[in-house]
């Protein structure tokens, strides 16, 4: 599958679709997108590089899974520590720049995404590799 | 004093954090164990009924309730103080076990459970802690888990008292309903009800499984199989009473149901009979001492039964002195077995030359349980002989006869002239006994102290016997005449049938039928064929979800003109995706179907749900084309032999997916949803609402999916590591 056609595509679309990925996951509060959404496009696009140039060796992928889960609950559970109930939100504006809580939630929602998407991908690839 | 009492059952439980680090876990549960002691005692000494409670789960009305009323705190003293010897002998018994540490981490949490149990004023606490010490119990009967016989008898153990403590636990939840309290202290007496008569028939299968009564005591001597120091605490001091302790508890509630004296006399008197006639027969030392139990406990539960104030007093009474000699008996037995190597009597004889101190203790602790005068046995057995009924009293000379009878041959193991094998005693062995068999001579000579119980217990009469010729004689004869049934026993008849009548074989029977029946349905269902998993898990889906639409109303259907085309796109591809000949072809068109999904998504004005339809398709298509095509055959096969069902289940799915679609779509439109989230969306700060929904405003659900999908995720990762 490894062309020199998808070779160079996958140089430029890569980078562009994790990208894309990110800021899917940043601008999901106010317009379409968000972490579950941006984490498939980040996969997709590293997926599309593994098709291109072969897949990497495996990882410990558990490690994203976790990682990911960790974020998003201790992202829920810090609302106790103010005295609110679990996975209350807060926003404030810095300026023009607006910072959100849940969007570290959504950090996490990302990376669990991601990750599970790769890892499920990487380990049957070698599972049914000949 | 509130804190104390309820901190009292934790104390050995924060203790087992000590133990299982394993220094000194012996000292550690002594220590512990000696500290509710003195708890106990400061209770004791305030001279008022001490309750206390925290919340634990208010909407239920129910709470983690503790009281120290005189019942309550003589059993407590009774497992704690026992505890300590118990805990200080085990520590010499299991000297050379490497798994100190875990023995007696189970040992302490059942010590902190029992603590629990009859401390506790509130049935729901109660039966949490009912159940702590059963599973207690299993851990320390299968303590050798590597001998079948142990883990077998652990497994009866357990599955006869929790099903018991399960009908006990309905009971109560009954009995709450009808009393309207989970708390005992204000449990009133139940009136004559049919309702009344099946509280006490689950109650009653709670008490009369934990204390082994007929049918059910089997698992109590298959319980032997446990180290003896558990023999001696659990299966003897201190568990099996709290099925009688139950009955106490309830006897001021149910005592007053006619079939309370129905049910619970007989099946006291038969197991009373039953267990001391059949402890005559055995060979083996701990077995003999547990159908002596069973005997006891038997008695016990006879005593309440009687229904009467005697009766409950006669039973305490008792009991505390079968803790006593029993206790003392169990661990000089195991003395026994540690130094002689073996428990059968027949094989063991005059060992009293050897170990005099321990051969000291059994004959002081066996003249209690033969209850000759100067005893405790005999105050016990005078205050029985008088809280039962005149008519029951030949039943009460039987069961006294036979008790000695066992005593004899019990103390048969010392008498004899040696039989030239080097042993000695260790101290350890014997020194924890020698409170317990104290406390078998003191109950018997100083009054002040079986006033002190009955004080406890808020007790008027008089239960101190005069000692008199009257009273004396009848119970030496009896004492002699068993000494002469035990004798007779071991050397007149040349070998006794090996007597297991028991319902041992029975459960064993049962449980073998029950794996049969398991395997075999194994095997019908899981084929190993996902296919005929996935037509079993759609089956039930199309009906579970699909039988509530029978009859249903149907909404009006309004199709709009550009609706059609999309439909007719995604109808072309499913029958692209049924009829292709290749699998690569239907993957492909299977994704077309997803795709179309996209256009109804887009028109309806929703991007974030279009784009995860697109992404998750994309992400499925690939998956598909890069990995799974080359797990299966990449043709499809002409003629499958099951297509008709495939055809059928498929379509079932479709058509009950489909209609649930409608039907949620049926009610008049609901708005109020929308408008909260939109009216909110200004406080959570955000525009995208689709995407303030999953962060948000159903964070939890998010939570939820995500922590699912990581699951999902590990999963594929185990399986494939294990596959390669």
């Amino acid at each position: 599958m490894s062309t020199l056609v998808l070779r160079t595509v996958a140089r430029v679309v890569v980078p562009l679709g994790v990208l894309y990925g990110l800021r899917l996951l940043f601008v999901g509060h106010d317009a379409p997108g968000g972490g579950f959404v941006g984490g498939l496009v980040t996969a997709l696009a590293v997926l599309a590089r593994w098709l291109a140039f072969g897949p990497p060796p495996p990882r410990r992928w558990e490690r994203g899974v976790t990682l990911g889960v960790g974020v998003a609950a201790a992202t829920g559970l810090a609302a106790l520590l103010v005295g609110r109930p679990p996975l209350t939100h807060a926003v404030t504006h810095l300026g023009p720049v607006k910072v959100a809580t849940s969007l570290v939630f959504d950090v996490g929602v990302y990376v669990l995404v991601a990750s599970a998407t790769l890892a499920a991908v990487r380990t049957l690839w070698e599972a049914t590799s000949p | 004093m509130e804190t104390i009492l309820l901190g009292i059952p934790w104390i050995p439980v924060l203790a087992t954090l000590l133990a299982v680090r394993g220094r000194a876990p012996a000292a550690v549960a002594a220590s512990s164990c000696g500290t509710v002691v003195v708890a106990l005692l400061a209770l004791w000494a305030e001279g008022r009924t001490v309750a206390a409670e925290l919340p634990w789960f208010p909407t239920l009305g129910t709470a983690y309730r503790l009281q120290a009323d005189g019942l309550g705190l003589l059993f407590a003293l009774l497992v704690a103080g026992v505890g300590v010897l118990v805990a200080l002998y085990a520590g010499a018994y299991l000297e050379h076990e490497a798994r100190q540490p875990a023995f007696f981490a189970y040992l302490l949490l059942f010590t902190g459970a029992m603590l629990g149990l009859v401390l506790a004023d509130d049935l729901l606490t109660l039966y949490v802690f009912w159940e702590a010490t059963s599973v207690a119990s299993f851990a320390l009967i299968g303590f050798h888990d590597d001998r079948w016989e142990a883990r077998q008898a652990a497994v009866r153990a357990l599955v006869v008292t929790v099903v018991g403590g399960l009908a006990m636990l309905a009971g109560f939840v009954l009995l709450a309903q009808e009393a309207g309290t989970f708390r005992l202290s204000e449990l009133g007496p139940l009136r004559d009800s049919p309702r009344a008569g099946w509280i006490l028939a689950l109650v009653l299968a709670g008490a009369f499984t934990k204390s082994a009564q007929v049918p059910v005591h089997f698992w109590l001597p298959g319980a032997m199989v446990a180290p003896t120091p558990v023999s001696a605490y659990l299966h003897s001091a201190t568990m099996v009473k709290a099925g009688v302790f139950l009955l106490l508890r309830m006897l001021p509630v149910l005592g007053g149901l006619e079939a309370w004296r129905a049910w619970v006399v007989p099946t006291g008197l038969v197991t009373f009979v039953f267990g001391a006639a059949v402890a005559v027969l055995q060979d083996d030392l701990k077995a003999l001492l547990a159908y002596g139990t069973v005997s006891a406990l038997g008695l016990a539960t006879a005593l309440v039964g009687a229904g009467t104030e005697l009766g409950r007093d006669a039973a305490v009474l008792y009991l505390l002195n079968h803790a006593a000699y029993k206790g003392t008996l169990f661990l000089l037995a195991g003395a026994v077995e540690h130094e002689a190597g073996t428990r059968r009597i027949r094989e063991l004889r005059g060992l009293g030359r050897r170990m005099p101190a321990t051969a000291a203790l059994a004959a002081v602790a066996a003249f209690s349980l033969a209850a000759l005068p100067g005893s405790g046995g005999f105050v016990a057995k005078d205050a029985v002989a008088k809280a039962l009924e005149p008519s029951l009293e030949p039943w009460l000379w039987l069961g006294a006869v036979l008790s000695s009878a066992f005593a004899f041959r019990f103390l048969q193991v010392f008498l004899g002239g040696p039989d030239g094998v080097k042993r000695h005693e260790p101290l350890g062995l014997w020194a924890p006994a020698l409170p317990l068999a104290a406390l078998c001579v003191v109950f018997g000579t100083w009054r002040a102290l079986p006033e002190a119980v009955m004080a406890q217990l808020g007790a008027m009469h008089n239960v101190w016997p005069e000692l008199s010729a009257a009273k004396s004689v009848p119970a030496v004869s009896a004492a002699l005449a068993g000494a002469g049934v035990g004798w007779l026993g071991t050397s007149v008849v040349p070998r006794w049938p090996a007597l297991r009548w028991n319902g041992e074989r029975v459960f064993d029977a049962a449980q073998a039928a029950l794996m049969r029946f398991a395997e075999r349905l194994t095997a019908a269902t899981l084929t190993g064929r996902l296919r005929d998993y996935l037509v079993v898990v759609l089956g039930v889906a199309v009906v579970g979800a699909g039988w509530p639409l029978v009859g249903a109303r149907w909404p009006e259907i309004r199709p709009v003109a550009y609706e059609a085309v999309f439909v007719g796109i995604g109808a072309c591809a499913v029958l692209v995706t049924v009829l292709s000949r290749s699998l690569l072809g239907a993957v492909v068109a299977l994704g077309a179907v997803g795709y179309t999904m996209v256009f109804f998504f887009m028109s309806l004005r929703a991007p974030d749900v279009a784009l995860t339809q697109v992404l998750v398709e994309t992400v499925t298509l690939v998956l598909f084309l890069a990995v799974v095509v080359h797990l299966l055959s990449p043709d499809v096969p002409d003629r499958h032999p099951w297509a008709g069902v495939d055809l059928v289940a498929s379509v079932c799915v479709g058509l009950v997916a489909a209609a649930l679609a409608f039907q949620a779509t049926a009610g008049p439109p609901t708005r109020r949803l929308a408008e909260f989230f939109a009216e909110n969306a200004e406080r959570a700060g955000g525009a995208n609402l689709v995407n303030l929904i999953l962060v948000d405003f159903r964070g939890l659900d998010t939570l939820g999916e995500i922590t699912v999908l990581g699951i999902a995720a590990l999963g594929i990762l185990a399986l494939a590591r294990r596959a390669v």
